[in-house]
């Protein structure tokens, strides 16, 4: 629990700090406060896609289903990061451009990106079979993937846009002050601690809902919800 | 009797695979008809809805593709159902590998949507008066945007007539897939029918030969773990 409390103190202080202390970026100016909550959820929303790109190969080649769930659980929480980015983005525009919504190209490929992962649940849902959904889950994780590069860092820098420049090491990015670098910094180790806790519980419902229970309730290895198997006796090997 | 495998022949089971499906679409004509005339009756509608009266070309060219796209919804599982309700999927898996029958399919589906492509097309020469600026780019337009919405179709297809919901779930998994490709289609086109185009046009073919070829190749890699499950 030590490092939960941690982190919720850890994103206390970024919301606080973001809102309070940092100082007006040029280019963004009263609207500073959003790039603490829109890039990093992004950039967690990227890493988790890729992850779930690396578990769907990993099932692919070895047909483990352990690696379908962590790549539908890192699929999922991608997804709900993306609609963090594409909501704080809405309301950022609304505030820079007079507007919620203008296709600007990085809006445009972010709903994308919402929109391809946001089919993926569902296929995961119209499939029964196990193994046939573990498969074509892996196949449309691994297709859907393509278009990230392409979506988030092709279509943004070959379009004209008037969203700002990438933060990391580009324009505005020489132009963020010391706090704000250590707040920005901060909100993404605070972003990413968030993202492993919640798939930390995620994960763990998962494996929970493959576990048979019996009539009353029970489940099939005698383990309470959250309780940690008692380590092996040296020599054995876990069933 | 004994079937042959063409197993060592990639090319020529390919080949085979593609006349035996074409063969069965003729034969039955019954489902390239129905998706013929659902490609026809929107666009009838859309002329009427416009009263005959062209709108702007980008906005001409959206609703073209909009329409072929949404009728290939319907239309590009079809070849993977029919091999299930038929029985024939098994036979197909024991006698060649899935490389070929994924290029039979994918030849396929091209041909399908080329054929409501330039039906469109033709009927929007006729109820718009649609002018033909540069006849060769509306024609490069056409084969790359069909090109490229049926390399990345026709595995989600594979996927989605596996399922019970097809019908409701590839324009879910293949439309949001398919938007930068629809995008350059769009963009082609639009220059296509108003006959600008020059640096622009050759970019945004470009951008849809290279959509074909990523999806393209990703298909062939993947295609194996949809159809070997069945």
């Amino acid at each position: 629990m030590g490092w939960l409390a941690l982190l919720a103190v850890g994103m206390s202080a970024v919301i606080v700090a973001a809102f309070l202390f940092v100082p007006p970026v040029r280019g963004l100016g009263p609207t500073t406060a959003i790039l603490f909550f829109h890039v990093p959820p992004a950039w967690v929303a990227v890493s988790a896609w890729l992850l779930s790109l690396f578990h769907s190969m990993f099932y692919l080649r070895r047909g483990d289903l352990r690696s379908d769930r962590k790549a539908a659980v890192h699929a999922e929480l991608g997804l709900v990061f993306c609609a963090i980015t594409v909501i704080t983005g809405a309301i950022w525009a609304r505030g820079t451009w007079g507007v919620f919504w203008n296709w600007d190209p990085r809006q445009t490929s972010a709903l994308m990106l919402l929109l391809i992962y946001l089919a993926y649940p569902g296929l995961r849902g119209a499939i029964a079979d196990p193994i046939r959904r573990a498969r074509s889950s892996a196949a449309y994780a691994i297709f859907a993937f393509a278009t990230v590069p392409f979506l988030m860092f092709v279509v943004p820098r070959a379009f004209p846009s008037l969203h700002p420049s990438p933060i990391i090491g580009g324009e505005t990015g020489g132009g963020l002050g010391p706090a704000a670098r250590v707040v920005f910094a901060a909100s993404l180790v605070a972003f990413t601690g968030l993202y492993a806790w919640m798939y930390g519980i995620r994960l763990r419902l998962e494996m929970l809902a493959d576990r048979p229970a019996d009539r009353d309730g029970a489940l099939s290895d005698g383990l309470a919800i959250g309780e940690r198997r008692p380590p092996c006796p040296p020599g054995h090997r876990a069933a | 009797m004994r079937i042959p495998s063409c197993r060592s022949r990639p090319l020529e089971a390919a080949a085979a695979l593609f006349i035996k499906d074409l063969r069965v679409e003729f034969r039955s004509l019954m489902s390239w008809g129905l998706l013929a005339a659902s490609a026809a009756g929107i666009t009838i509608a859309t002329s009427f809805a416009f009263g005959g009266i062209l709108p702007d070309p980008l906005t001409a060219a959206a609703l073209l593709w909009i329409i072929v796209l949404l009728v290939a919804m319907t239309g590009l599982p079809q070849t993977f159902v029919r091999e299930q309700e038929q029985g024939t999927a098994w036979t197909v898996r024991l006698w060649a590998d899935p490389a070929p029958v994924l290029a039979a399919k994918l030849g396929l589906n091209f041909l399908l949507l080329l054929g409501l492509a330039a039906l469109v097309v033709s009927l929007y020469g006729l109820l718009f008066n649609l002018p033909l600026a540069a006849p060769a780019a509306l024609a490069g337009s056409v084969l790359g945007g069909c090109a490229a919405l049926a390399g990345s179709g026709t595995l989600l297809a594979a996927i989605a007539a596996g399922t019970g919901a097809r019908g409701l779930l590839l324009p879910l998994l293949a439309i949001p897939l398919q938007l930068p490709s629809l995008a350059a289609a769009v963009q082609s086109t639009a220059m296509a029918i108003t006959g600008e185009g020059g640096a622009t046009l050759r970019a945004a073919l470009v951008l849809l030969a290279a959509q074909t070829a990523v999806s393209g190749l990703m298909s062939f890699m993947l295609f194996r773990y949809i159809w070997d499950e069945g």
